[in-house]
């Protein structure tokens, strides 16, 4: 019969990490049930903002991820198209551009390098933003990565240290004994195994639910438009303060765009635009309507009017994990032993991505390294609520 | 703007059910991203058994003439970006086009065969050179080589050939994952049964024949010369491969190889040859990402060509109103692609209560699609027949669900 | 390049129109593709890849690949193979240059 060390459910850039840093002193097998990095992971947008998220913890952990982001390249030994190009957070309305002052003196106290530029200063970056922006939250510490060469990379290098990667072959059951989980059972037989790491992002439930674990992980809807190949036209990546208010207020102003739209905006080496993009509560349903397109596309041009005749090429949907407070669930389970849970990253998958696998290996070592930072990510910070 | 019909793809299987329908009565849209109607009918000539020549241009014509006397509405230059339901068929430049019944007739995509240099100017798939020497009147080149054997790569060798063009030669495509079954000589001899009474060489003809028999096909393999043969005066090298296509800034010659007995490749041999063009024909696909789109159901059925959307009898999708024809539901001939166009357009037209006597006229339809395909001249597929039974057979397990 | 006498299909009646590439002056049929106009003038080389800066020429012929994009008087990436030339008609490469 087969065994293994540790299995890890989901091969997103969550599972593939997670996967690269256990394969260092383990036998690891990684069960995808499609393509690598073919769901959440491959339908989002390539940034890896510092900025946006909230001071305190949240910033804390975003830091950690992106001074893995430093060296990953040279770790990985290959490109992942990391670029330490900055982002903004353009400020369209007045009623905005209050909170966005206290938002940057925030930043500043928790240690970003975040500075807020006037009107001016942001044309003369952005030329192709409207002229009625109001100014911008601009923090030199924001980068990218090309997220669909991340999940592979981390693939490659724990192929490398010997895991076995395995896409469409689908976990179907975790198999308990006394409490403890003894194996897990795909489609293709049965591995044997005393850890299982369940990385399946929106669909973390459901696999918790096969070893009886209680975990709540809503996939919520978002949708990007991605256009041809263009000049560079934008610098670093952009989001608009409604993004924010989206992303951290529950309570909108009547203005605010429908379905949950807020701007994510960048260029890929390539050439091509990703614009984001709505947030939704649609089950798994992917059928996004014309008008949810369109009202993305609406926005954007309505901050970046240099938009207006670019052709979209397509579009693209995805399911982002979410747990309700804006942070990832990275714990043991209580109920079954041997049973992890590293999923929850919502939207920011590609920035926590690099930490999180050393966040999983620490855990499962009970090493004390990370405890700091896995303490606030336990699941029962959840069910207390 | 509303229709009874919405057409996308203006091939021989979109303009068939189009003329169909609005015969009938239907107030009927087509819609094509191309400048011109008839889609790949365009470029395709072949001669039939009687010595006549049958030109798709001209089919082209006839048929747009027809489409113009019918009022059906064309839509050119214009890419469909979304069919929403139920349905709403949008186009790029802002029309929403909404109907009740949409058929897809998007035909076909050829497959990537990608070899060290294929993205080289002068490179091209076998159907745009087609389409350049037949339609445009533009030779692709002067001297051209030809990678991958198949009825449509031989016809249109033949037809570089009748343009005054230099053919180099017919090769084999390298052996890796995408393009194994294409350098196997017991494929090849399986691809080319489909055009075995058509073939202009007796050692072709026999080895058609003997492809139905797996112990004769065996034989063949091996019996197949490695110098190659001729036909229509163009060597065919069935022993021979292209490794990499070279050139600066463009194609300037391909380095072949011998493949010899056991698949190997002689590569201390490996000879370069002059060219200016290199078509690579890798197959032909269903172009099917509409329907999918819009949420139709799919099968992947290799004897097809690929993934097809599953439709009934009457080329209806699992999805009410969305319907095919042509290519799009497995490769065949323009032939077989406007009977299904009628097919298709029969059975809309008997949705919208304008037949009085559908049974017959359903019927009549659906035969007239067996006898285009039983009577077609080239099998762009080996063992298309086996390919339609199987999707027919899934239709209807998820009918019985 | 031009197939003047075809033994099957005969012989071609088309108006010239003139079109430019890359600021050449070059004499183009009236109604084919812009990927044909410039085949017929010898012409392989589209443009270049964004990444690569490799040369790009036709290669589907159908607007399914994108590989022929070119800039058509000031618009890019207009597909040559699907793009009917007008008198008058200005194209230019999109050079990896130019990125």
């Amino acid at each position: 019969m087969e065994t293994a060390d540790a299995v890890v459910i989901g091969g997103g850039v969550i599972g593939t990490s997670i996967a690269y840093r256990l394969a260092e002193h383990r036998k690891v097998i990684l069960l995808e049930r499609g393509e690598l990095g073919a769901q959440t992971s491959g339908s989002c947008d390539k940034a890896i903002f510092l900025q946006s998220k909230k001071p305190g913890f949240p910033i804390k952990l975003a830091q950690a991820s992106r001074e893995i982001y430093e060296t990953l390249e040279e770790e990985l030994d290959t490109s992942i198209e990391f670029k330490k190009n900055g982002g903004m957070i353009v400020i369209e309305s007045e009623a905005h551009l209050a909170s966005m002052k206290k938002f940057v003196k925030e930043r500043n106290k928790a240690g970003l390098d975040v500075k807020l530029l006037d009107d001016k200063e942001v044309h003369a970056w952005q030329p192709g933003l409207s002229g009625d922006i109001l100014g911008a939250a601009w923090c030199a510490q924001d980068a990218e990565v090309n997220p669909l060469l991340l999940s592979q990379a981390f693939a490659q290098a724990a192929k490398r240290r010997g895991a076995d990667i395995r896409p469409h072959t689908e976990a179907t059951d975790i198999l308990c004994e006394r409490g403890k989980v003894v194996g897990v059972q795909t489609r293709h037989g049965k591995i044997t195994t005393g850890t299982i790491v369940n990385a399946a992002g929106p669909f973390a439930s459901e696999i918790a639910d096969m070893a009886g674990v209680g975990l709540t992980i809503m996939p919520r809807r978002g949708a990007v438009l991605i256009t041809e190949k263009l000049e560079p036209l934008i610098h670093g990546n952009i989001l608009c303060s409604q993004y924010i208010a989206a992303k951290h207020a529950a309570s909108d102003t009547a203005d605010a765009p429908p379905y949950g739209i807020g701007l994510s905006l960048g260029q890929t080496e390539s050439g091509n635009l990703l614009i984001g993009g709505s947030r939704e509560f649609k089950g798994f349903d992917k059928s996004v309507g014309p008008e949810v397109l369109s009202a993305i596309a609406r926005h954007a041009v309505r901050i970046a009017p240099v938009l207006k005749n670019v052709k979209l090429i397509r579009s693209m949907v995805g399911f982002r994990p979410f747990t309700g407070d804006g942070l990832p669930i990275i714990d043991k389970a209580k109920e079954v032993e041997g049973f992890f849970i590293a999923a929850g990253h919502e939207g920011d998958g590609i920035a926590l991505a690099p930490i999180t696998g050393h966040l999983v290996a620490s855990l499962i070592d009970n090493k004390e390294q990370y405890k700091d930072l896995l303490k606030p990510l336990q699941l029962d910070r959840l069910q207390a609520v | 703007m509303t229709y009874d019909l919405v057409v996308i793809g203006s091939g021989p299987a979109g303009m068939s059910a189009a003329i169909n329908a609005a015969s009938y009565g239907a107030r009927v849209a087509i819609v094509d991203e191309n400048p011109v109607t008839g889609g790949k009918l365009l470029g395709q000539m072949h001669e039939d058994p009687d010595f006549e020549w049958w030109i798709g241009e001209n089919i082209a014509r006839e048929m747009t003439s027809e489409v113009k006397k019918l009022d059906i509405d064309t839509f050119l230059e214009k890419e469909v970006w979304g069919i929403f339901p139920q349905w709403n068929v949008m186009l790029h430049s802002g029309e929403q086009l909404q109907a009740s019944n949409v058929l897809i007739a998007t035909g076909a995509a050829e497959k990537a065969m990608p070899l060290p240099g294929w993205t080289k100017p002068g490179v091209m798939a076998i159907g745009a050179a087609q389409t350049l020497t037949n339609y445009h009147r533009v030779k692709p080149g002067h001297n051209v080589a030809i990678i991958g054997v198949d009825p449509l790569s031989l016809s249109v060798a033949h037809e570089l050939k009748m343009a005054d063009v230099n053919v180099a030669g017919i090769f084999l495509p390298p052996s890796n994952a995408l393009t194994s079954d294409k350098s196997s000589p017991m494929q090849i001899i399986d691809d080319l049964s489909g055009m075995a009474h058509l073939a202009p060489n007796r050692l072709m003809k026999i080895a058609g024949k003997m492809a139905k028999n797996p112990v004769m096909k065996k034989a063949a393999a091996k019996f197949y010369p490695s110098f190659g043969m001729k036909v229509w005066g163009i060597p065919l090298f069935l022993r021979k491969t292209v490794l990499a296509i070279e050139g600066k800034e463009q194609a300037e010659t391909v380095k072949t190889a011998k493949i010899v007995q056991n698949g190997q490749l002689q590569q201390e041999n490996a000879k370069s040859i002059n060219v200016d063009c290199v078509c690579i024909s890798g197959g032909l696909y269903p172009l099917a990402e509409l329907a999918s789109s819009a949420g139709c159901a799919f099968a992947y059925i290799k004897e097809l060509g690929g993934h097809i959307p599953l439709h009934s009898p009457e080329m209806e999708t699992t999805q009410e109103g969305i319907f095919v024809a042509g290519n799009i539901t497995g490769i065949e001939s323009a032939k077989v692609a406007m009977a299904q166009g009628k097919l298709a357009g029969t059975a809309i037209s008997d949705r919208l209560g304008l037949l009085n006597n559908p049974q017959k006229a359903v019927t009549r339809a659906r035969k007239e699609v067996e006898d285009a395909s039983e009577q077609a001249l080239i099998q762009f597929q080996p063992n298309i027949g086996y390919g339609r039974e199987k999707a027919e057979q899934i239709w209807r397990e998820k009918a019985d669900l | 390049m031009r197939i003047n006498e075809h033994p099957v299909l005969g012989r071609q009646k088309k108006n010239i129109v003139n079109i430019t590439c890359n600021g050449v002056d070059y004499e183009a049929y009236e109604g084919e593709s812009i990927a044909a106009a410039l085949l017929a003038n010898d012409i392989r080389t589209l443009g270049y890849s964004e990444k690569g800066k490799e040369p790009r020429g036709i290669y589907c012929g159908i607007g399914h690949c994108y590989e022929c994009r070119v800039m058509v008087n000031g618009e890019r990436n207009v597909r040559a193979c699907m793009t009917r030339v007008k008198d008058g008609m200005r194209v230019e490469s999109q050079s990896g240059e130019l990125l």
